[in-house]
């Protein structure tokens, strides 16, 4: 069972924003945490490389962002527009990239990424164009008859931080879930032989599809997160660079690893935050840790130090027994 | 007559560019028999298991399965009307637990669900451990199956196909690279499947082919050069020139055992 690791990782997750100084880090650590399960349960489990995971993230800021702006300041319809708006994008876009698989697929998901992006980038009466989406709102969190919490305030520092790991804890729990379904480990399956499971009656396209679907829903659910937090949408949202980002995070933590998201995602933005005070060329460096870890530790280092810590601790010499 | 016939290929033909694979194959398979199809190498016998299992269209003729025509039926949708198949390199599921492939194997009408983990199906379970002591794996359900001998590996691969509980079965090689041993012990589980289920098998292990099947299609060239009994193939002149013309050891057809 993994069940130790997800209380271990939650329980890192509470802790850390008490001793990381920096609070825009923790919080931007649990985002992109978020964005980089989305992507994980892609590359990891489902075996599908994409260049254009910030499509979905984007779509889910822009449309957070829209909704609070026009529609209605409430926390939750501003969440849904966002998750809605990765899954409309994600079923659109997964039906035309899944007709291919591997490095055709890959090419896919970066010429419609790239596409996007230039939208964002003309469209400047939806987008705010290369200033982003000013101007956002930020909700506040009402508990009906008992109080409204304001989500980012200087007085409440940890509010925000805390109603996103709520957030966080469900994705996990529900992500554990999904690993065990048949659904789940359909997906494994496919990865591990596409052939075979097509023989054994599973409608491989499809079941890909779903998984790039709600992929792309978690990612809209991040980028959802991002427009709450920051009070508006940076065109970078939707760039190349960000969907590099999600990529190097998931790879440096460990990729089908429960962890591995959010180590990823802490190395990286830790890295950034000490090394971009000395120096501009901070991804110098984090790219040479990348070089070192796809060489060193191919999985990443969430599965380096598992693996450390299974040969530590001698394993259990007898299978045991299911059910 | 007709009723025990569970499939029918009608002149079924696949060329690929101008190379013909198969030429207008006809053949019966009758129900719950062994039914191995034999020839020299590239006769078309693993081109003929992918046009029976969906994987490759045929360019012409027809396949009757179990009452209906399953011809240019996608391979997923085959596989559910319960046309299972092995394979002659093993495909398994190397970085899923042993039980894990065979709850696969057996859930792929449960693909889409997400929310439910695929042990709490009980009979899902039971049926995939009941499968696991009949290859005798039942005591490495949880190891990796990449961490299975050579030998135990193709057992899985026999165990995965029939976990899709199907009606038929498509051998393709199920002892290639096995020692006697196995070998043996293959031919035991195969008999056993067979009181089952319908059988057909590719061979090229002469010894074992003359003692299991019931029914023998030769092809040669894409095309039937023969059918019949083991004691009828074995008897065919037609049939000793081809393995002769073809490089195999005429020996090994005359005297099997």
């Amino acid at each position: 069972m993994k069940l130790p690791s997800l209380v271990v990782l939650i329980a890192l997750l509470i802790v850390l924003p008490f001793v990381n100084p920096s609070k825009t880090l923790s919080n931007q650590i649990l985002i992109w945490g978020l964005f980089a399960i989305s992507y994980n349960l892609l590359l990891g489990y489902t075996g599908l490389l994409s260049f254009g995971h910030a499509m979905f993230f984007g779509l889910g800021s822009y449309a957070t962002g829209h909704y609070l702006i026009h529609l209605d300041n409430g926390l939750w319809g501003g969440l849904l527009a966002g998750v809605l708006c990765g899954t409309v994008g994600a079923i659109a876009i997964g039906w035309f990239g899944l007709r291919r698989r591997g490095v055709y697929f890959a090419m896919l998901t970066l010429a419609f990424g790239q596409m996007l992006y230039f939208l964002g980038f003309k469209l400047d009466f939806i987008t705010g164009g290369d200033d982003g989406l000013q101007g956002v709102p930020t909700p506040s969190l009402v508990i009906p008859g008992i109080k409204e919490i304001s989500l980012v305030s200087i007085q409440h520092p940890y509010n925000f931080y805390f109603f996103c790991l709520a957030l966080v804890i469900v994705v996990l729990l529900a992500k554990e879930l999904l690993v065990r379904s048949p659904f789940g480990k359909g997906l494994q399956a496919i990865r591990e032989s596409e052939e075979r499971s097509l023989a054994l009656g599973y409608d491989t396209m499809s079941v890909q599809w779903l998984a790039f679907v709600l992929s792309g829903a978690l990612a809209g659910l991040a980028g959802a997160m991002n427009t709450l937090y920051l009070g508006f949408v940076p065109l970078d949202s939707l760039a190349l660079a960000t969907s590099g980002t999600v990529l190097i995070m998931t790879i440096l933590g460990g990729k089908g690893l429960l962890i591995g998201p959010f180590v990823g995602a802490g190395l990286f933005l830790g890295l950034q935050d000490l090394l971009s005070a000395y120096t501009d060329s901070w991804q110098l460096v984090v790219g040479a840790i990348f070089v070192i870890v796809v060489i060193v530790l191919p999985s990443g280092i969430a599965g380096g130090l598992s693996d450390y810590a299974s040969s530590f601790f001698s394993r259990k010499p007898a299978a045991e027994k299911p059910s | 007559m007709t009723h025990s016939i569970i499939l029918r290929t009608e002149n079924v033909s696949r060329q690929f560019g101008g190379l013909a694979a198969l030429t207008d194959v006809s053949i019966d398979i009758e129900e719950g028999k062994i039914h191995s199809i034999i020839g020299p190498n590239g006769a078309g016998k693993t081109t003929f298991f992918n046009v029976l299992s969906g994987r490759i269209p045929s360019s012409s003729g027809n396949v009757h399965f179990a009452g209906r025509s399953i011809t240019g039926l996608t391979q997923y949708k085959v596989a559910r009307l319960g046309i299972a198949r092995s394979y002659q390199i093993t495909t398994i599921f190397p970085k899923l637990k042993v039980l894990d492939n065979l709850m696969v194997a057996g859930q792929s009408g449960k693909a889409f669900n997400f929310w439910r983990s695929s042990f709490s199906f009980k009979e899902d379970v039971d049926r995939s451990m009941e499968l696991l002591k009949m290859v005798g794996l039942e005591q490495k359900a949880d190891l990796l199956a990449s961490q299975l001998s050579h030998g135990e590996q193709r057992y899985l691969d026999i165990a995965i196909a029939l976990r899709t509980a199907p009606k038929l079965l498509l051998l393709d090689e199920p002892t290639a690279g096995m020692s006697p041993v196995e070998t043996e012990e293959t031919v035991k589980i195969i008999r056993r499947l067979a009181e089952k289920l319908t059988v057909v098998l590719v061979e090229h292990k002469m010894e074992m082919i003359m003692k299991i099947s019931e029914r023998i299609t030769v092809l040669h060239f894409g095309q039937v050069l023969a059918e019949g009994t083991p004691a009828e193939i074995q008897a065919n002149d037609e049939v000793q020139r081809a393995y002769l013309g073809g490089g195999r050891d005429k020996e090994e057809l005359e005297h099997p055992a």
